[in-house]
C-alpha cells in the first residue's frame, strides 16, 4: 500500500515535466543580433524544423525586440513550432551592437541552462541577418551550421583563437585581460572569417587584419600544429643559393611557409611595473615551402634561415603589439600575468586600461627548423 | 494396510492385478513342476524381453530340482536381485522394470531388475549451440547423463548423491560435486533445499530450479540451466554444485553470479584474447540492449539538447512523419520484435525462417514507408534485440528483454531522470539478489579484484593460478604459480 501510493504520486508528478517532442520544436541552431536604426535589437534565428513531406529542414526567421529573449517571443508568431534554444551552437553579434557592450547578452546565454556553454561566438562586419541569410553554405543544412563548422575547423587548425562562450567569459572576468572573437564578413554571398575583433572588456573596438591574427595568437596561446607564412628580405640568403639553380637568384621575393608549428612561450613581468614585460618565445616547425632555391644541405644556410625567420617574427610581433596598444586592449593578458606574480602595484580593471599605452614588451624569439624534406 | 506374502496362487494373481488397476499390460505366467506352482509376472513393455527369456524363463523351465528362492537366486545370472514380502513394494519394483517371480506359498517373492527404457541417443545441442567445442548435449535419461559426466570427470572424487523428490510421482535427483573442492556449505544448502521440498511432483529441472531459488519474484535467474555436458562439467570442476533430474535434459548449476550468465565455455576454447573480447562484447551488448531504446525515447521526448547536431537533422526528419509519441512508437516496435521472436519459436523450423524474413524485412520496411515508425528507431530496436540474444543463457537474454519495457515507460514519463531511476533500482535489486545464499553481484560487490580474472575477463590459463574466491572452494589454487613461470623446454638455450 505504501509502495503503490508512492508510485502513484511519482507518476502523477511526472505530468509536470513538459514534453518537447522533437518534431514539434523549432530548434534554434544559430542566432544573429543586429542593431536597428531605432536602437532596438533585430534577431535572426536559424532553426531546424521538421515537417512531414518537407525536404528542407531549416528556416531563418527575423524579429525585433528590446531584449535577446524578447526576440524569441517576437519570432514565435512566425512559426507553428515551439522555439527552443537548447541546440544553439553559434551566436553572431554585429559590430555596431558589440560596440555597446556584449555582457548584457552574454549574461542570459550564460545563465540559461538550456544553452550550451560551448557554443561559438563571433562578430560580424555586415548585419548578421545578411550573413545568416547568405546563399552559399556548401551544402550544409543551413548557413548557421556552415559558419559553426567553419569556426570549429579554424580553431582546430589553430588559425583563430578559441571562440567558445566560456573562453570569452573567462577572458572577460580575468583582471588585466581582454577577450577576442573571430570576425566574419561576406565575400561573394559567402560568410568568411576576415580577422579578429578586439574588445575592451565587453565592448568591441577594432578588427585586426588577417596577418595580425597569427601574431596575436602567438602571444596568446601555444601552438601545437599550426602553420604560417613569413616574408623575408629578398637578399637575406643570397650566399646560399644553389649554384646550378635555373632561377636568377634573388629575383623572387623570399617567402617561407612553415607547418607543424610548435611554440612555447614565457611572459616575465618585471617586478613592480606591469608595463615592462619580457616575452620569450621558442618555436619549432617544418619547412613546407621556400620560394628561392636554397641549398638546405648546408647547415649554415639553415641556421641563417632560422635566424632570419626569428627576426621577422620579432618585428611582426612588435607591429602587432603596437596595434593592440593603439586600441588600448590586452588580449594576451600581460596585466593578468603581472598579477599572478606580483603582490604590489596590482593591476585592476580600471587602472590597466590607462597603463596599456605605456606597455613595453621585450621580445626574445628563437626558431628551429625541424625537417625540410629530402634535399637531393 | 499393505498385503503381505505368503499367499495362495489365485490370491497373488488377483491382488497383483488389483494393485495395478487391472492393467492390460500386466503379463502373468504360471509354471507347474512337481506339484509346485511358480508365477512369473511383469509389465511387458518395461522389461527387456530377450534377457527375460534367455536368462530367467529358460532356467526356470529347464530346472529339474524343486524350486526355492535360494535356488533361483543362485541359478539366474542377474546382478540386481531383491527379495520382497510386501505386495506394494513388489508392484512398485515392477513398474520400474523388474520381473517378479513368486513360488507359491513362499514368504518372499524374488525380483529381477531387467529394465527396458526407451530414450533418444546423445544429440547435438540445440538451445545452447557452440561454434567451437564439444557439440553433444544431455538427454532425458539420467543414466545416460551420469554416464556422460562420469566419462568427462573420471575421478573417484566425484560425488553423485541420490535424492528422491515427489509425493505422488517420484523423480530421482542427483546432486553432483567434487568432494575435495566444492564448498560444504553450498552442497548442504542445495541438498537441504531439495530435501525440504514437499511437493506432489517435479516436472523438470527448470521447475526444480524455480522451487529452490533464493528469490522467486525477480526476473533474473539465479541458477544456471544448461544442456551442455562440457559446461556442466566445467562448472563442477571449478567447485560449483550441480543438480540432475531424471527425465530432464537440462542440468542445474549453482551458486552463480550475474556475470557467469555471460560466460560461455567457448571463451575457454578460444585463445584468451579472443575469448576476452567476445565476453566483453556480451557485457557491452547487454548494456546497449538495456539503454539504447530508452535513451532514444528520452532524447526525443525531453532532451533534444543532447542530440549531436550532426544527428539532429536525420533524427528529426525520420520522426516528422510518425503520428505517435516516441514512447508509443518504441513500445510498438519492441512488441513487434517480441512477437516475431515468439512466433518464430513456436513455428516449425522451416516456417520459422520465413517468419523472420516476413517480419524483419516486410514489416520493418513497410512500417517505415507507411510513416508508422522512424527508420532510426528500427535500427535501434533491431540492434538492441540482437544484443539481447548474445547472452549465452537464454533465460538471462529474456530477462534483459523484459526489463527494457519498464525502462522505456520510465524514459517516456521522466526522460533521463527516469532512466537513471530505473538503473539505480536495477543495481539495488541486483545487489539484493543471492544465489544459494552467495552474493549475486560478486565480484563487483563484494569487490574482489582477483575474481575479475574469470568472471569478467578471460585471462590466459598461465596467469590464472587461483580459483574464484566467490565460490569459497576447499582448495584455492589450480597450480603453483612459481612453477608455471619456469620454462623447461628441452631445447632451451
Amino acid at each position: 500500500m505504501k509502495w503503490s501510493s508512492l508510485l502513484v504520486v511519482l507518476f502523477l508528478l511526472a505530468g509536470c515535466i513538459p514534453k518537447s517532442y522533437i518534431e514539434t520544436l523549432g530548434i534554434i541552431s544559430a542566432v544573429g543580433y543586429d542593431l536597428t536604426e531605432d536602437e532596438r535589437i533585430r534577431g535572426t534565428l536559424v532553426m531546424y524544423q521538421f515537417d512531414a513531406g518537407e525536404t528542407s529542414t531549416s528556416q531563418v526567421v527575423t524579429g525585433e525586440a528590446d531584449t535577446s529573449k524578447g526576440i524569441r517571443f517576437a519570432t514565435s508568431r512566425l512559426t507553428s513550432h515551439q522555439l527552443v534554444s537548447g541546440q544553439v551552437r553559434l551566436e553572431i553579434f554585429e559590430n555596431e551592437l558589440a560596440k555597446r557592450g556584449m555582457m548584457k547578452y552574454m549574461d542570459t546565454l550564460q545563465r540559461d541552462a538550456a544553452i550550451s556553454d560551448m557554443g561559438y561566438l563571433a562578430t560580424s562586419e555586415v548585419p548578421s541577418e545578411e550573413l545568416l541569410k547568405s546563399g552559399n553554405d556548401e551544402d550544409r543544412p543551413n548557413t548557421g551550421n556552415y559558419i559553426q563548422e567553419l569556426i570549429k575547423k579554424s580553431i582546430k587548425e589553430e588559425a583563430i583563437p578559441n571562440a567558445v562562450l566560456t573562453s570569452f567569459l573567462h577572458d572577460y572576468y580575468d583582471t588585466g585581460k581582454d577577450p577576442i572573437l573571430p570576425s566574419l564578413t561576406l565575400e561573394d554571398d559567402k560568410a568568411v572569417i576576415n580577422g579578429i575583433s578586439l574588445f575592451q572588456d565587453d565592448r568591441y573596438v577594432h578588427t585586426t587584419s588577417h596577418e595580425h591574427t597569427f601574431y596575436i595568437m602567438l602571444m596568446k596561446q601555444e601552438f601545437d600544429h599550426g602553420q604560417f607564412q613569413v616574408q623575408l628580405p629578398k637578399d637575406a640568403l643570397e650566399k646560399y643559393h644553389k649554384k646550378e639553380s635555373i632561377d636568377q637568384p634573388g629575383e623572387n621575393a623570399l617567402h617561407v611557409s612553415i607547418h607543424e608549428l610548435n611554440s612555447e612561450h614565457a611572459i616575465t613581468p618585471s617586478k613592480g611595473d606591469p608595463t615592462k614585460q619580457s616575452f620569450k618565445l621558442k618555436m619549432e616547425g617544418r619547412l613546407l615551402e621556400i620560394t628561392q632555391d636554397i641549398d638546405l644541405k648546408n647547415e649554415e644556410a639553415v641556421e641563417t634561415l632560422e635566424k632570419e625567420i626569428a627576426k621577422q617574427i620579432k618585428e611582426h610581433l612588435q607591429e602587432t603589439l603596437q596595434v593592440l596598444i593603439d586600441n588600448k586592449v590586452d588580449p594576451v593578458g600581460f596585466g593578468a600575468k603581472y598579477n599572478t606574480q606580483n603582490r604590489t602595484n596590482r593591476v585592476t580593471k580600471e587602472n590597466w586600461r590607462e597603463q596599456i599605452p605605456s606597455l613595453q614588451v621585450d621580445f626574445d624569439v628563437s626558431f628551429k627548423l625541424l625537417r625540410y624534406g629530402i634535399s637531393e | 494396510m499393505s498385503l503381505l506374502l505368503p499367499m495362495k496362487r489365485e490370491q497373488f494373481l488377483s491382488s497383483s492385478k488389483d494393485l495395478l488397476n487391472q492393467s492390460p499390460d500386466l503379463v502373468q505366467k504360471v509354471f507347474n513342476h512337481e506339484g509346485q506352482s511358480i508365477i512369473v509376472q511383469f509389465i511387458h513393455y518395461q522389461v527387456n524381453k530377450e534377457q527375460l527369456e534367455d536368462e530367467i524363463l529358460e532356467i526356470i523351465t529347464r530346472s529339474t530340482h524343486p524350486w526355492s528362492n535360494e535356488g533361483l537366486m543362485n541359478k539366474i545370472p542377474l546382478a540386481s536381485t531383491k527379495q520382497e514380502n510386501k505386495m506394494d513394494a513388489i508392484i512398485e519394483q515392477m513398474i520400474h522394470g523388474s520381473v517378479c517371480i513368486y513360488i507359491e506359498s513362499e514368504k518372499e517373492a524374488t525380483l529381477f531388475a531387467l529394465p527396458n527404457q526407451e530414450h533418444r541417443a546423445l544429440n547435438r545441442a540445440e538451445t545452447e549451440s557452440l561454434v567451437f567445442g564439444p557439440q553433444v548435449s544431455f538427454t532425458e535419461s539420467l543414466m545416460t547423463n551420469l554416464n556422460v559426466i562420469r566419462w568427462r570427470l573420471d575421478t573417484s572424487d566425484l560425488v553423485t548423491e541420490k535424492l528422491i523428490v515427489g509425493e505422488r510421482i517420484q523423480s530421482e535427483i542427483r546432486i553432483v560435486y567434487l568432494k575435495s573442492l566444492a564448498n560444504t556449505e553450498n552442497v548442504n544448502t542445495m541438498r537441504q533445499r531439495i530435501q525440504d521440498l514437499n511437493i506432489s511432483e517435479v516436472e523438470d529441472t527448470s521447475v526444480l530450479g524455480q522451487l529452490i531459488e533464493d528469490s522467486s519474484s525477480t526476473v533474473f535467474p539465479q541458477l544456471i540451466f544448461t544442456e551442455l555436458p562440457d559446461r556442466f562439467c566445467n562448472a563442477i570442476s571449478k567447485g560449483r554444485v550441480g543438480v540432475m533430474v531424471d527425465k530432464s535434459p537440462t542440468m542445474l548449476l549453482g551458486p552463480m553470479n550475474l556475470f557467469s550468465f555471460f560466460e560461455s565455455t567457448e571463451d575457454l576454447y578460444m585463445r584468451w584474447n579472443m575469448g576476452s573480447f567476445i565476453r566483453l562484447l556480451r557485457f557491452v551488448s547487454m548494456a546497449l540492449s538495456i539503454i539504447l531504446t530508452p535513451m532514444y525515447v528520452a532524447a526525443l521526448t525531453f532532451h533534444y539538447e543532447i542530440i549531436p547536431s550532426t544527428l539532429l537533422v536525420s533524427l528529426g526528419q525520420s520522426r516528422s512523419t510518425v503520428p505517435f509519441p516516441p514512447v508509443l512508437e518504441a513500445l510498438l516496435l519492441e512488441i513487434l520484435i517480441e512477437l516475431l521472436r515468439e512466433a518464430g519459436a513456436r513455428l516449425p523450423t522451416k516456417v520459422g525462417q520465413t517468419m523472420g524474413i516476413v517480419g524483419g524485412i516486410v514489416l520493418g520496411q513497410a512500417a517505415v514507408e507507411a510513416g508508422f515508425t522512424s527508420n532510426i528507431l528500427i535500427i535501434i530496436i533491431a540492434l538492441s534485440a540482437l544484443a539481447s540474444f548474445t547472452a549465452p543463457s537464454y533465460l538471462m537474454g529474456t530477462a534483459i528483454r523484459i526489463i527494457r519495457f519498464p525502462m522505456i515507460l520510465l524514459a517516456g514519463a521522466w526522460g533521463i531522470i527516469g532512466i537513471v531511476f530505473a538503473l539505480s533500482f536495477l543495481v539495488i535489486h541486483l545487489l539484493k539478489q543471492k544465489s544459494l545464499g552467495r552474493p549475486y553481484l560478486a565480484p563487483i560487490y563484494p569487490f574482489e579484484w582477483s575474481d575479475f580474472n574469470e568472471s569478467i575477463f578471460r585471462v590466459p590459463f598461465q596467469k590464472n593460478a587461483k580459483r574464484s574466491k566467490a565460490l569459497m572452494t576447499k582448495d584455492n589454487s589450480r597450480y603453483s604459480e612459481s612453477k608455471a613461470r619456469e620454462r623447461n623446454d628441452v631445447d632451451r638455450l
